[in-house]
């Protein structure tokens, strides 16, 4: 294979860069690495703490104990503040007295600007609650396109934050042969209302959204739209099959992993606080006392940004007053329930899911998330936790019953039926090759299946017959 | 195997992450693995800009969570590939969400005499070429060419099989290598 030609286009880096960085690098102290004890050490050291503790305890007793559950469980007590790991003892010593029960505690940071929330604004909440009128400024918002250029005739895309990779992928394709497609990304959640403005030449002709339209928000419309969906974004929190399946609930999920929860009862629940819990057995009784922790991808990466969304929404919304602020303040329900904590409970992996599996093998009790396929490719050593009793499968993503998965839909205003270029970018979002799939970018998306895609162009089909 | 044999009879590639504390095995993966993420983010951007950003970003990322790396999964140099594909994700998602919308329009200015130098530029004529191919096939171009990895860590990075990655690779390089002595003729009239 005659390839010189891409060879030769390899150049060295600058020796004054490379140094530099070499430099930085090794300014850099390297972070401790965790020790591991094998099973027969880790036995003879437990034994021997075990021990320990027990005759300690026994004979520091001054007076009878109540009863032998008493008896006993003190020594267990002063076992669990001995087998704390080193950076636990550091945040023994950031919190003072050592906690029985976790002892593990979370360092809570200052809270980041959210400005680059996932969906900033989304337009309305997937429940049926009226929408807001569209509002004056929604008309010279900067989700607005540009005016179209005379010369030739340009579709125009909005697509939500969490939709656009996808969006932006498909118009790659449609554009490189054909050249006529804007993608706009809605920074402000006025895609709808951008949609269903007629006053406006530039306004966009097609809207792709995280989710979908409710019968109130598309009589808000005076246009008439037609959706499609395009394919479906989910995750698949898993662990090591040794000890089997998690059976969560997606309410559990969001007190173990948002950055701020509602105070417990009896105490104000609508009030929030930093998520001070450290075991899954205290989000959720019937739950292991296991450590909250959870492997995913990078804190402030898209695909962290995704798996927020996914993982906390679903439990977000089971408290009614968080769920009515995706409408009245939809920028503190962002904050609420796609923010994920950063104190050490979830921790970010720069390599991915895959690189995931062997740590999980190895501390059982750790969670990692994943998307379909990997998990597909780690299946052997893995086991995917259940969400409100559903397992991840390309079946129950489908049906949608799957709490941590959504679907992507397209609304189109019907005025471009019968519009050439419309019928090729509709064309190009059923392409049964999932282009966006194998970009990386496109994490967690999952195309159409065969049964879905016929379902889409039997609709198409529907309104071609109509329009001749 | 491609990194040098510091050690007899074993490859760099396999050092645990413990052996990867000592200098002289740092050292000399970094001479290696440096300029082959570099180029990669070259090829696979298609132009230099940020390139140097970003090759610091995945060895800081890669250096700073090196604790967590497990030589029994993965050689070092797939497991640093993976980050820097993580990286790129991330670059392109942050970048795409900036454009201004007039971005778009310009395909139309092709023809004036800037882009006519450009196009003289390699890169950027690779870049051009590659532009109306699938995400996934310039990630191939970029992981063979730019980072000279073999099909078997390519595989391995993709998910794809490794006769997947060797027939696809050998599809585009027949058509790029058709397009781009094509190309060079059409700018040299």
């Amino acid at each position: 294979m005659n390839d010189d030609f891409l060879h030769r286009l390899r150049r060295e880096p600058p020796p004054g860069f490379l140094a530099e960085l070499k430099a930085k690098l090794d300014r850099q102290s390297a972070p401790a690495r965790p020790r591991r004890l094998s099973f027969s050490r880790g036995l003879v050291v437990g034994l021997l703490l075990a021990t320990t503790a027990f005759a300690v305890t026994s004979l520091s007793i001054n007076s009878a104990p109540k009863s032998l559950h008493a008896f006993l469980a003190a020594p267990v007590e002063l076992v669990a503040r001995m087998s704390s790991s080193p950076s636990q003892s550091e945040d023994r010593q950031l919190h003072g007295p050592v906690p029985l029960g976790p002892a593990w505690l979370p360092t809570h940071v200052a809270p980041q600007p959210q400005g680059d929330a996932l969906e900033a604004n989304p337009p309305a909440s997937a429940t049926a609650v009226p929408a807001p009128p569209i509002p004056e400024e929604a008309k010279s918002s900067s989700t607005q396109p540009a005016a179209t250029p005379t010369g030739y005739e340009i579709l125009d895309v909005i697509a939500t934050a969490s939709a656009f990779p996808h969006a932006q992928t498909v118009a790659d394709h449609f554009g490189k042969n054909f050249g006529q497609l804007r993608v706009s990304s809605d920074m402000n959640g006025t895609a709808l209302n951008s949609l269903c403005n007629p006053d406006s030449k530039g306004n966009p002709s097609v809207a792709e959204l995280y989710h979908r339209l409710t019968p109130a928000e598309l009589r808000t419309c005076p246009l008439k739209l037609t959706e499609f969906a395009v394919g479906h974004q989910a995750i698949v929190l898993a662990r090591g099959r040794l000890y089997g399946p998690l059976r969560l609930s997606a309410r559990a999920l969001f007190l173990a992993l948002a950055r701020q929860v509602p105070m417990p009862m009896p105490t104000d629940p609508t009030q929030l606080i930093d998520n001070p819990n450290t075991t899954w057995n205290q989000v959720d009784s019937t739950l292991p006392y296991d450590r909250i922790h959870v492997f995913g991808p990078e804190l402030g990466w898209v695909q962290e940004k995704l798996a927020a969304a996914l993982l906390l929404e679903a439990g977000c919304d089971t408290y009614p007053w968080i769920a009515e602020l995706r409408t009245s303040d939809p920028a503190r329900y962002d904050r609420i329930c796609k923010t994920v904590r950063s104190d050490g409970a979830y921790e970010g992996n720069a390599a991915g899911g895959w690189a995931l599996s062997d740590n999980l093998v190895h501390d059982p009790t750790t969670l990692g998330i994943y998307t379909l396929s990997e998990f597909a490719r780690s299946e052997d050593q893995l086991v995917a936790n259940l969400i409100d009793g559903v397992e991840p499968t390309p079946e129950t993503i489908v049906a949608g019953t799957y709490p941590a998965a959504r679907t992507l839909y397209l609304y189109v205003n019907r005025r471009y039926w019968g519009n050439s270029l419309f019928d090729r970018l509709l064309a190009a979002y059923l392409l049964p090759l999932n282009l966006y799939g194998s970009d990386p970018a496109g994490w967690g998306f999952i195309a159409l299946d065969a049964a879905e895609r016929a379902e889409v162009q039997a609709t198409l089909k529907r309104y071609s017959d109509f329009r001749y | 195997m491609f990194v040098q044999q510091a050690v007899p009879g074993r490859s760099m590639d396999q050092l645990s992450a413990e052996e990867l504390d000592t200098r002289g095995a740092w050292d000399v993966l970094y001479a290696d693995l440096a300029p082959r993420v570099y180029n990669y983010f070259r090829y696979r951007l298609g132009s230099e800009a940020d390139v140097e950003d970003l090759t610091s970003r995945t060895f800081e990322k890669a250096w700073r969570s090196r604790a967590s790396y497990r030589r029994d999964l993965a050689g070092f140099s797939t497991w640093l590939f993976k980050i820097a594909q993580n990286v790129g994700v991330d670059y392109r998602a942050a970048r795409r969400s900036h454009l201004p919308l007039e971005a778009a329009l310009d395909v139309a200015t092709e023809g004036t005499p800037e882009r006519h130098a450009e196009l003289r530029s390699d890169l950027a004529r690779l870049a051009a070429l590659t532009a109306g191919l699938p995400a996934r096939e310039r990630e191939l171009i970029a992981l063979k060419y730019g980072a000279s990895l073999n099909n078997r860590l390519i595989a391995e990075l993709t998910g794809l099989s490794e006769s997947n990655v060797g027939t696809v690779l050998h599809r585009l390089v027949k058509t790029l290598r058709t397009q781009w002595y094509g190309d060079v003729s059409t700018l040299d009239e």
